[in-house]
């Protein structure tokens, strides 16, 4: 168990750093820089050389990305060109509201999911069919087009939620959870659907195993043998494809985000690319693949604990 | 034996018969093209699909007017006449945009959907082809490619390339290959050690390019249902890219595009979401009935769901089951719901359990199959009887039919059977659970699958002894410990804390036998319980099985076709040949004067009773047939 | 006994700070709570950066400037509390400062600090208006008095002194001293102040009340927070569930559902738009040298339509570049070049490229909003003549910008205002404007130009403007009002005669 985990530490170290290099050779490729847009509308040929040279945007790829790991290291994501902010501010202050929303979308696809795949797993027939719809339609919708939509029926027609904007959890709890209660719609729908299938060949496969029949031989209540002892022996696959639904709403935050006006690494990703903003993008790429190194590890630990094998070899 | 259709019971190795009969599989059999289509949304989906790709391909031939034709006079009008969708905020006609919008859009999908096909493919089946050190590095590679959050490198490519959506999505292919390649390799890897077995049978020799005839068939499915899977994920991000306004521009046209168009005209317009985002979502919809519908069809001979309960309710006797309402049918096998049964014995006196005319089916309409056909017995308190037959006999049916534990597709199609009072067969739900476990119980031919594998096996017993007593937890530990002693193992406590892969086989057996007994039912049924063990430790868990049953008066029915077991434990032996019962005897003068054909080859094919066992001789009143009219005396012949 | 003392003593205390109608706290308690302003982000706080076209509304928050222009469209003392012209031909300008102004760090106001900001922002830090002021230079005549000095006549010395030319914000020596800091922080003497812990770049910025401001009772609320929002619909949104009071931006896509969402619309003509060429003299698009290809383009846009079809009723059709209360607006050459595809022809074939060809436009414009619209509108009528255009949207001003300089497109479009065409012929036309993309400068244009300043009268910018509307060097279609959207229950106000708001004087209806 403990060297799974080390393994698993291992394996990030090279993880991060392929992907600060990725992002900060295709970023460095790109025909505009920041420079440019630092300057604005008003900035003359020169000041714009003279910017670029005081930026060190004209070193060479190499020195340049040197420089940047080694400032890392030591904790310094670099500052953001435009407001001369620090990137590690700007990220810390997002990251909460990013976490805050793929977590719990990720948790209502789960859960969600979980319930619609183990119905349709033990009743089958039509209530099996009804679920399978209902997972898909929360497919087939796109986020950011389901984002609109819930914007018009809830925040503006019934008023319920608040159509944009972001309150912090530490200023209130319930009025955190409403400006999140419709981004994390949008975003988990897909996932349920996901959850749900793999749920459902999962525990169709357990259910078909010789212990359930051991268990139901021996009298004991149906409800326990699927929700206990059959969800239970499933629940690895699905942990699996939890584990890449979350992931997949890192991605799905640039979209949900940018509808919703939230304030987290997605949207951040979006504005730094369109303004050259390398180190606030590399900060996101980083940020965004320690969180996916932070929940397959978390994964590791749950398959250890739902799967005795694994832990006692 | 006719067991090869795809409803097949599992008692058989999953994926058909060995290698033996048919070195293809089940995801390759011809039938894969036709099962997709036989069903009727995945028909539905494919012509959608077809559809919107012509449509969209030939958009300069059907589209009524040209993507960035504007007319300013009518702007934002609804959908009318000239305009079947209605126009956008330029006057541009939606319809027409929606058409040529998804070639790019569709184009997109494509390329992303080939570079995965082609990844997948290509690095799984070389990784679970060639094993070792390649293997190893791909999928370590794979692992480090699926951690990186994708949407950044794309981003970044989109940045350099100057929005180029091809680039993005064969990079976005790239990036989402791998979990593919994972699916492919597992698959080759699977095909490999199938084939590398066969052929070490056969010839000793595999080569390539046999394995390529049987991994490239046997990937169609799982890849089918990746990719159209894939292919939806794809979709919706590519028109996110589209909506951010990144990978095609205005006044490029693109679904994404046009949804993003929407969102700024919601409060003025808001029906021009609707086009934008219906199509995205019905062609993604339409991608996931397609790579579901794939799933179905390749996993088709793979165990469905469990029984439904109106299966089961179908089975009461006399009483026409729903599927055959609509009178007789044709006498052949098939259902004969309405046809009143043959007129069966009454149960005897004292009878721990009497079976009268038990018939179990399987499949439906052409494809159905009797498993067990007309079978009548009875069981007396404290008799261990044997079961015998070989494969595919029907003994195993009988005893789970007992149970309502037959696998999915099984149906009891008449028979009662009674225990103390009342029809095993006929029970609701509820008095089934009542019944299972304390009046009649069962251990399987496996141990270590019969036992819940992430539980510890202290847990499942106390759980079990819990729900029949309604112990409090210590009291229920108390028992289960007292159960685990009654079986005979040392250090009960250390054998309740530990899981069931960290006992040995006899151990998991003792405990499964524990579990079966802990509500002390009347009738124990075995079902093989010792093929799976050792020979010493077989020895060990019969003399187990015969002091608990002999301590307690159980009834036990012994299924199995070693004969060497019955003469071991049997008192009395019923012989099952073709799901009907050929004789029925003390198993002294079964093993001493076989009446039926088939007891005497059973006999001949077990040579160690050969040598020990007076040599069968046929009756004198039979040429080797069974009589149905006769009544041997220590015999029970039973009517079908 | 004793506590009866001491509570009396307080309560006296309390009645004597209380009364004094200058006191801080009395001001504050009539105040408003929080106004929630939504806007687009600003590119950067710095008053000499901020690429905000409208006057900046992080600017004037925390950014005293020395004259104000209200609403009324009158001018009233601000840090100054008066001015004058000085000598003769609109060269000098003199202001007097108000007494006992401080920043907000408590630093005392000087002339020399004013003299120093203004000289700091003529520097030209990348902001729209820095070029303005290229000829002007700042200098402290008394210990109260900035003097400032042209080298060209400059009759606009008092608009420049208010906030919405930026320059008349004034920056703080703190700020001076080290300009980083004004990218995240404000150090000015306006009524609020920044509060960097309270803020999410790019999201949303805090401003509280500065205690330190010299008129605390034009301070209306205790909080600002300004919302970035960049999409009306979301702004809508916002302001129909009570989270913002005032959307700065707006258009004819959302105006109708303003009032149902608790608000009213205001909005005035404030900028012209349309199509700006970059190359006049053909160098690289040989075919735009040629005046009568450059006609053509302007015949061939049906302006009336396309005005109506992106902005409704909030715009007026005009192939003039210039709003109607600016110097030398002559309503003849506002309705020039009326629409006729045929004469757009037949001049292209006049000058030599029958059916547009080998007639290449690449144009360059931001990708989104009516922008988009615009660029698309007019993109689409100059094909419909057979003009080969290329459409090249970017997402920022920088990425334009960039294409501006690149040589490599032969248009874009940004919403031109407060340029007077004083202003308009440095930035756009004259030599190395910060807008002159290539470079190119054209003799008889600058002469006509030389003349106006030096000789300013109606006349003489219409000259100007004649010259450069029938050269067709900028194809304007419309003047576009710039709109808000304000809360029921609040109070602000436009000025008829820019069209901009001043956001001072927005108040919480009671």
């Amino acid at each position: 168990m403990v060297r799974l985990i080390l393994r698993r530490l291992a394996l990030s170290v090279p993880l991060v750093l392929v992907v600060s290099m990725l992002v900060f050779v295709l970023e460095a490729l790109t025909p505009g820089n920041a420079a440019r847009s630092i300057l604005g509308s008003g900035g003359t040929q020169a000041q714009y050389q003279a910017l670029r040279r005081q930026l060190g945007l004209n070193q060479p790829l190499v020195v340049q990305y040197w420089h940047y790991i080694d400032k890392v290291f030591h904790g310094n994501f670099g500052s953001s060109l435009l407001t001369g902010q620090a990137v590690t501010t700007l990220l810390n202050q997002r990251l909460p509201v990013t976490l805050s929303l793929i977590i719990l979308s990720t948790l209502l696809a789960a859960v969600a999911g979980i319930l619609l795949g183990t119905i349709s797993a033990v009743r089958g027939g039509v209530i099996g069919k009804i679920v399978d719809v209902l997972s898909m339609a929360g497919l087939a919708l796109p986020s950011f087009w389901l984002g609109l939509v819930l914007v018009v029926l809830f925040a503006e027609d019934l008023r319920w939620f608040p159509a944009t904007g972001y309150t912090a959890l530490d200023v209130s709890v319930t009025a955190w959870l409403r400006s999140l209660v419709l981004p994390v719609i949008a975003l988990g729908m897909a996932g349920i659907a996901g959850i749900a299938k793999t749920t459902r060949e999962s525990m169709l496969d357990v259910l078909s195993r010789d212990f359930i029949r051991t268990l139901r031989a021996a009298g004991v209540p149906e409800n326990s043998i699927i929700w206990k002892h059959a969800l239970r022996n499933a629940a690895i696959p699905v942990l699996s494809i939890t584990s890449l639904i979350f992931i997949g709403a890192l991605s799905g935050t640039v979209f949900v985000e940018t509808v919703f006006v939230l304030p987290g690494l997605g949207s951040l990703l979006v504005t730094a690319v369109n303004n050259h903003e390398i180190a606030e993008i590399e900060g996101v790429a980083i940020y965004f693949t320690l969180i996916v190194v932070a929940v397959n590890l978390i994964v590791d630990i749950a398959y250890g604990w739902l799967n005795p094998k694994v832990r006692t070899s | 034996m006719s067991l090869a259709n795809t409803d097949v019971p599992p008692t058989e190795p999953i994926g058909g018969a060995g290698p033996a009969t048919d070195g293809r599989a089940v995801g390759s059999q011809p039938g894969f093209g036709r099962r997709l289509l036989r069903q009727p949304m995945a028909v539905a989906a494919l012509a959608y699909l077809i559809l919107i790709v012509l449509a969209c391909a030939f958009a300069p031939l059907i589209a009524p007017y040209g993507p960035y034709t504007q007319d300013l006079m009518h702007t934002l009008s609804g959908p009318s006449a000239q305009h079947l969708l209605g126009t956008d905020d330029l006057g541009r006609d939606v319809l027409s945009r929606l058409l040529y919008g998804g070639q790019t859009t569709l184009l997109g999908v494509a390329e992303a959907v080939v570079v995965v096909a082609i990844v997948g493919t290509v690095f799984g089946i070389t990784a679970g082809y060639l094993g070792g050190w390649v293997d190893h590095v791909i999928s370590r590679v794979v692992d480090v490619v699926i951690s990186i959050p994708s949407v950044i490198v794309i981003l970044g490519v989109l940045a350099i390339f100057g929005n180029n959506m091809t680039t993005a999505m064969i990079t976005f292919g790239l990036v989402a290959g791998g979990a593919l390649v994972r699916v492919v390799r597992s698959v080759t890897l699977a095909v490999r050690q199938e084939l590398y077995v066969a052929a070490a049978r056969v010839s000793g020799v595999s080569q390539p390019s046999i394995v390529f005839r049987h991994i490239l068939p046997r990937l169609t499915g799982p890849v089918i249902v990746q990719l159209s899977l894939f292919a939806g994920v794809a979709l919706a991000f590519q028109t996110g890219l589209a909506f951010l306004d990144l990978g095609t521009i205005a006044p490029a046209p693109s679904w994404g595009g046009m949804v993003a168009t929407a969102s700024t005209l919601l409060s003025e317009e808001g029906w021009l979401l609707i086009p934008s985002g219906g199509i995205i979502a019905l062609t993604i919809l339409a991608f996931a009935f397609i790579g579901d519908a794939a799933r179905d069809a390749s996993a088709e001979a793979w165990s469905g769901n469990q029984p439904s309960r109106r299966q089961r309710r179908a089975a009461r006797p006399g009483r026409p089951s729903p599927t055959a309402a609509g009178g007789a049918q044709a006498a052949d096998g098939r259902r004969e719901g309405t046809v009143p049964a043959a007129p069966a014995r009454p149960p005897e006196p004292g009878a721990v359990l009497s079976v009268r005319d038990l018939t179990v089916c399987f499949g439906q309409g052409a494809r159905r199959v009797t498993v067990v056909d007309g079978v009548s017995f009875d069981i007396f308190p404290g008799e261990v009887v044997g079961l015998v037959g070989e494969s595919g006999s029907g003994k195993t049916m009988t005893a789970l039919s007992l149970l309502g534990l037959l696998p999915s597709g099984g149906t009891v199609e008449r028979g009662t059977a009674m225990l103390a009072g009342r029809d095993l067969l006929a029970l609701n739900a509820r008095d089934l659970r009542a019944v299972r476990g304390t009046e009649i119980a069962l251990i399987s031919q496996e141990p270590m699958s019969s036992l819940d594998p992430v539980f510890r096996v202290g847990a499942q017993l106390g759980e079990i002894v819990r729900c029949h007593h309604g112990l409090s937890r210590k009291a229920a530990r108390v028992r289960t410990l007292e159960l685990l002693e009654m079986v005979r193992l040392p250090e009960p406590a250390d054998i309740a804390h530990r899981y069931a892969h960290e006992l040995s086989g006899g151990q998991a057996q003792r405990v499964a036998i524990a579990a079966a007994l802990a509500a002390e039912p009347k009738l124990l049924i075995a079902d093989e319980p010792t093929t799976a063990l050792d020979v010493t430790v077989q020895a060990e868990i019969l003399e187990l099985l015969r002091t608990l049953q002999d301590s307690r008066q159980m009834a036990v029915i012994f299924v199995t076709h070693n004969l060497a077991v019955v003469a071991d434990i049997c008192a009395r032996a019923i012989v099952m040949q073709r799901g009907k019962i050929v004789e029925s005897s003390d198993v002294h003068d079964l093993f001493a004067a076989p009446r039926h054909d088939y007891t005497r080859s059973l006999l001949a094919a077990t040579p160690s009773l050969l040598d020990d066992a007076v040599r069968p001789r046929p009756a004198p009143d039979q040429p080797g047939g069974h009589d149905p009219t006769t009544a041997p005396a220590t015999s029970e012949v039973v009517h079908d | 006994m004793a506590s009866v003392l001491v509570a009396a003593a307080l309560a006296a205390a309390a009645c004597g700070g209380g009364t004094s109608s200058s006191s801080p706290a009395s001001k504050a308690s009539t105040r408003g709570g929080t106004l929630t302003i939504a806007s687009t982000g600003p590119s950067s706080l710095n008053p000499s950066s901020a690429a905000n076209n409208a006057p900046g509304v992080y600017v004037v928050l925390a950014y005293a400037s020395l004259i104000n222009w209200t609403n009324a469209n009158t001018f009233t003392p601000g840090l100054a509390t008066s001015w004058k012209y000085v000598g003769s031909n609109d060269k000098t300008f003199q202001l007097t400062l108000r007494k006992g102004v401080k920043f907000s760090d408590g630093e005392a106001m000087t002339a020399q600090a004013v003299a120093n900001s203004i000289n700091y922002f003529k520097k030209s830090n990348g902001g729209p208006t820095g070029l303005d002021y290229q000829n002007i230079t700042a200098t402290a005549t008394g210990p109260l008095q900035v003097t400032l000095t042209s080298t060209i006549p400059d009759p606009y010395f008092v608009q420049l002194c208010t906030p919405f030319y930026l320059g008349g914000a004034i920056i703080a020596p703190k700020g001076l001293a080290d300009p980083k800091l004004l990218q995240t922080q404000s150090e000015g003497a306006g009524e609020y102040v920044l509060q960097a812990s309270q803020s999410v770049a790019n999201d949303h910025y805090t401003y509280t009340a500065n205690p330190n401001y010299y008129d605390q009772s034009a301070i209306h609320y205790k909080k600002v927070v300004i919302q970035v929002i960049n999409e009306e619909q979301s702004a809508v949104a916002a302001l129909r569930t009570g989270q913002i009071q005032l959307y700065i931006g707006g258009s004819k896509v959302s105006s109708g559902s303003v009032a149902s969402a608790g608000g009213y619309v205001l909005a005035g003509p404030s900028y012209w738009v349309g199509l700006q060429l970059l190359d006049w003299q053909g160098k690289v698009f040989k075919p735009l040298g040629n005046v009568k290809v450059r006609q053509a383009l302007s015949y061939a846009l049906n302006r009336t339509a396309i005005t109506d079809a992106v902005f409704g009723k909030y715009a007026t059709p005009t192939a003039e570049p210039a709003l109607r209360s600016w110097a030398g607006y002559s309503t003849s050459l506002s309705s020039s070049f009326s629409y006729n595809p045929a004469k757009a022809k037949q001049l292209l074939a006049q000058a030599g490229y029958p059916g547009g060809k080998g007639v290449t436009v690449p144009m360059v414009y931001l990708g989104f909003s009516w922008f988009s619209e615009l660029a698309q509108a007019i993109g689409q009528e100059l094909k419909a003549v057979g003009i080969n255009v290329q459409y090249d949207p970017v997402t920022t001003i920088g990425a334009m910008l960039q294409a501006i300089y690149s040589g490599k497109v032969a248009a874009y479009n940004i919403p031109i205002s407060m340029t007077e065409p004083y202003f308009l012929y440095p930035q756009n036309f004259g030599p190395k404007g910060n807008l002159n993309g290539m470079n190119e400068v054209t003799p008889s244009l600058q002469n006509l130009y030389d003349t106006a300043v030096s000789s300013p009268s109606s006349a003489s910018w219409t000259s100007f403007l004649s010259w450069l509307t029938n050269n067709a060097y900028t194809l304007p279609t419309s003047i576009a009002d710039q709109l808000y959207y304000v809360a029921n229950n609040t109070n602000a106000g436009i000025n008829a005669a820019t069209g901009l708001m001043d956001y001072t004087e927005i108040s919480p209806k009671s």
